[in-house]
């Protein structure tokens, strides 16, 4: 039964291992595909921190992953910061994000939460197109230095800290804070009844949930060496929620191979024809239709079937 | 009526004197050959030739395809389809058939993922194409270390992409902002010069609109220093109403109206300035981006106000050169119009001169060396070429790979009963020599 439900962790080391070797026989646009891949599909991991595990779902999360990818290229680029401070840069400017939009949202739940992410992030978006001697206004901050400045070893700094940061994801949501998070998310009365501060729980999960996408901009601006500000427009929280929910939600296996999946499929798509858009949209449209539980329930249903038979 | 014998002069001074550089002995040549112009030119046989791969000769192009801006990718893309069935049907490059992949530039996030996959995955020796300048600027590391493969942008303005540093396989062979706010600066102290005091500003509300300002007030200041110069008005792209800016201009006492407002909002913004008697006030409204064809179809010939002199510019004007003494335009022209059923704007133009630039870069260095060339020949050959366009000889300037020709400004009229849209007149036309700035510098800070 269930088998990648139930066994998330033996599921999540099999791909692990797989995405270790798969580089070897890959082009180099292919390892620079995967490597967008895995940091859409940490992002998505962060994201249902909040989402899958906490029950809040946020329309603005682009904010963070632009806080980080601009906080280290204003460090690196525009400040001449060495690396380290320039990370730290980036996740201080994350922090600040994620408390005072935190602070402010959590004041309610559902969707009038959403709609306040959403409100937020498109003011750190017009944030960062008037603040244009810091941020380059629409056109954005070019020449970010790489390091290791290869494609192929870079792939794997950002597949050693993405590793990291998922196995870490699916041992956090075990601990008691992880599963604070989750009587939250199952009944918030209960759980302030029990003793639990909802609001406060509600806001680590927030802010951890937007580490993690601080970390993927902080490894995205390398990697393409140039940021704009698409990655804070709402089209980008968008395509955060849309690849957890094609993954699935109900675990942390779901959103990350829900990353990978979304860059195929989009990638696909605008290949076969030009109304790649519409295309991605009926993809899309019939996976949430057809599979609920995303693309580890279809899994799910496909093991229960061949079962069911014997 | 003075400013057309300016411009045949202009035309005549050109065709006669040679300017910066031009190759015109060659620009003559071609004047009689619509067609094949650089077989005829360069006589180099298409078949039977020794070291040229037998298979197709891969060219990536990337615009928005879709969306809002959708119509620059449909045009840019008949226009390199053009460029690649005249090619391939006399014989393609050197016996070598161009084929086409391309990508949606309207994927925001992923331009440069679509891009690195044309290359490296769908084996792409060459690049062109990119709206906007954002994505120009970024694409700069990924293609100079990465990709290392010739670059041609035909569209996006910024002169940061070419002028504040060289680059070694990006080019652009269109006209960016630069040379024609320089030239509209100029243009107002040849003709009004007395006739004008206060002068305003309204232009998008992002880097283009400002740094056309910049390099338009800028020169200005510097030749008519007694003008008054009002706080540029900056506006969001695809406003409707333009109703309390137009009320704002009118107050303030402009009479010369600067704009760098480009497609709809250029169209929606001069018909409700006709509407609201903006023009009565002001004496001279100059647009930097109205020489496009489908902002005039837009506004229509029932705008074109009197008592005003509407100028307006851009990258290409498809009644420029004179179809008369310049075939290869009126064949362009011809065979765009076949084609789409519309009048080419200038991305067609421009992405249509690329595709010729590295067919011509190509013979070049096949000439120099004996064997299909390879990636760095290919880019020096690039540097000094000079390819017969639609908008004219173009000439790629080596030391900071931008492409140079005419710059002109027109007056607005209206164009029925000939053509369905008002259309630009009385040509006044200054040489790349007169506009450029030297390379590599440039008014707008790096």
């Amino acid at each position: 039964m269930k088998i990648l439900r139930d066994n998330e962790l033996y599921s999540l080391v099999v791909l692990l291992m797989f995405l270790a070797v798969i580089p070897q026989f890959l082009s180099t646009y292919n390892v620079r595909l995967l490597s967008v891949g895995l940091l859409y599909g940490l992002a998505a991991v962060g994201f249902n921190i909040l989402y899958g595990y906490t029950g809040l779902i946020s329309f603005g999360h682009a904010m963070f992953w632009s806080a980080g990818a601009y906080g280290l290229a204003i460090g690196l680029v525009k400040l001449n910061l060495d690396p380290v401070l320039s990370i730290l840069l980036a996740f201080t400017l994350t922090f600040i994000i994620a408390v005072v939009t935190g602070y402010l949202s959590l004041k309610h739940t559902e969707i009038y939460f959403a709609m306040l992410t959403l409100a937020f992030a498109q003011l750190i978006y017009a944030l960062i197109i008037k603040l244009r001697d810091i941020t380059g206004g629409d056109e954005g901050i070019y020449g970010i230095p790489r390091f290791p400045p290869d494609i192929e070893q870079y792939y794997y700094l950002v597949y050693m800290i993405v590793a990291l940061l998922v196995l870490l994801a699916w041992w956090i949501v075990r601990t008691p804070l992880g599963l604070g998070f989750q009587a939250v998310r199952d009944n918030p009365y209960r759980a302030e009844a029990l003793g639990m501060d909802v609001r406060r729980v509600r806001l680590i999960s927030f802010v951890l949930s937007a580490f993690y996408l601080s970390v993927a901009g902080i490894l995205y601006a390398p990697l393409n060496r140039a940021i704009t500000p698409d990655i804070a427009f709402w089209t980008f929280s968008a395509i955060i929620v849309i690849m957890t929910i094609i993954g699935g939600s109900k675990n942390m296996f779901g959103a990350f191979i829900g990353g990978l999946i979304f860059i195929y499929i989009n990638t696909q798509a605008m290949n076969l024809t030009e109304f790649w858009q519409l295309t991605l949209g009926i993809i899309l449209a019939l996976l949430v239709y057809l599979a609920p539980y995303g693309v580890v329930g279809i899994f799910d249903r496909v093991v229960e079937y061949v079962r069911g038979r014997r | 009526m003075t400013e057309v014998s300016e411009s045949r002069r202009d035309w005549v001074k050109l065709a006669g004197a040679g300017v910066a550089g031009l190759a015109v002995g060659y620009g003559l040549g071609f004047l009689t050959a619509p067609e094949r112009v650089v077989e005829k030119e360069v006589e180099v046989p298409t078949e039977g030739l020794p070291g040229i791969p037998d298979e197709p000769l891969k060219i990536g192009y990337i615009y928005f395809m879709t969306g809002t801006l959708g119509t620059y990718g449909t045009n840019a893309a008949a226009a390199i389809e053009l460029a690649v069935e005249e090619i391939n049907n006399n014989g393609g490059i050197l016996g070598r058939k161009i084929e086409l992949t391309s990508k949606d530039e309207a994927d925001r996030e992923r331009v440069l993922d679509n891009i690195s996959k044309m290359v490296q995955d769908e084996g792409a020796e060459i690049v062109v194409g990119l709206d906007s300048s954002g994505d120009a600027l970024k694409v700069i590391p990924l293609v100079e270390e990465e990709l290392q493969i010739p670059f041609i942008v035909t569209h996006a303005a910024t002169p940061k992409l070419t002028e504040c540093a060289k680059r070694k396989y990006i080019f652009r062979i269109s006209m960016y902002e630069e040379p024609i706010d320089i030239m509209a600066a100029q243009l107002v102290k040849e003709l009004y010069e007395g006739e004008v005091s206060v002068v305003a500003n309204i232009g998008p509300d992002y880097a283009y609109g400002y740094d056309s300002w910049a390099i338009f007030s800028g020169k200005l200041k510097e030749l008519m220093p007694d003008l008054e110069f009002l706080e540029p008005i900056y506006t969001p792209l695809f406003t409707t109403d333009y109703g309390t800016y137009i009320d704002q201009i009118k107050g303030s006492g402009a009479d010369l109206l600067f704009s760098s407002l480009w497609g709809g909002d250029a169209a929606t913004f001069f018909k409700q300035a006709v509407a609201k008697g903006l023009f009565d006030s002001v004496k001279v409204y100059m647009n930097a981006m109205l020489g496009a064809t489908d902002t005039l179809e837009a506004i229509g010939n029932d705008n074109v106000p009197t008592g005003v002199d509407v100028w307006g510019s851009g990258r290409y004007w498809f009644l420029y050169p004179p179809h008369d003494v310049y075939p290869l335009n009126k064949a362009f022209v011809e065979n765009f119009r076949r084609k789409t059923g519309s009048y080419p704007p200038y991305v067609a133009a421009t992405s249509y001169t690329a595709i010729y630039a590295v067919k011509k870069a190509i013979e070049t260095a096949y000439v120099m060396k004996g064997s299909w060339p390879e990636v760095d020949d290919i880019v020096s050959a690039l540097e000094g070429l000079t390819v017969p366009g639609p908008m004219g000889p173009v000439y790629i300037r080596p030391e900071d790979h931008q492409g140079l020709y005419d710059v002109f400004w027109g007056r607005l009229k209206k164009g029925s009963p000939t053509y369905p849209m008002p259309i630009l007149d009385d040509l006044v036309i200054y040489p790349p020599g007169k506009v450029f700035p030297e390379p590599l510098t440039t008014m707008v800070s790096c």
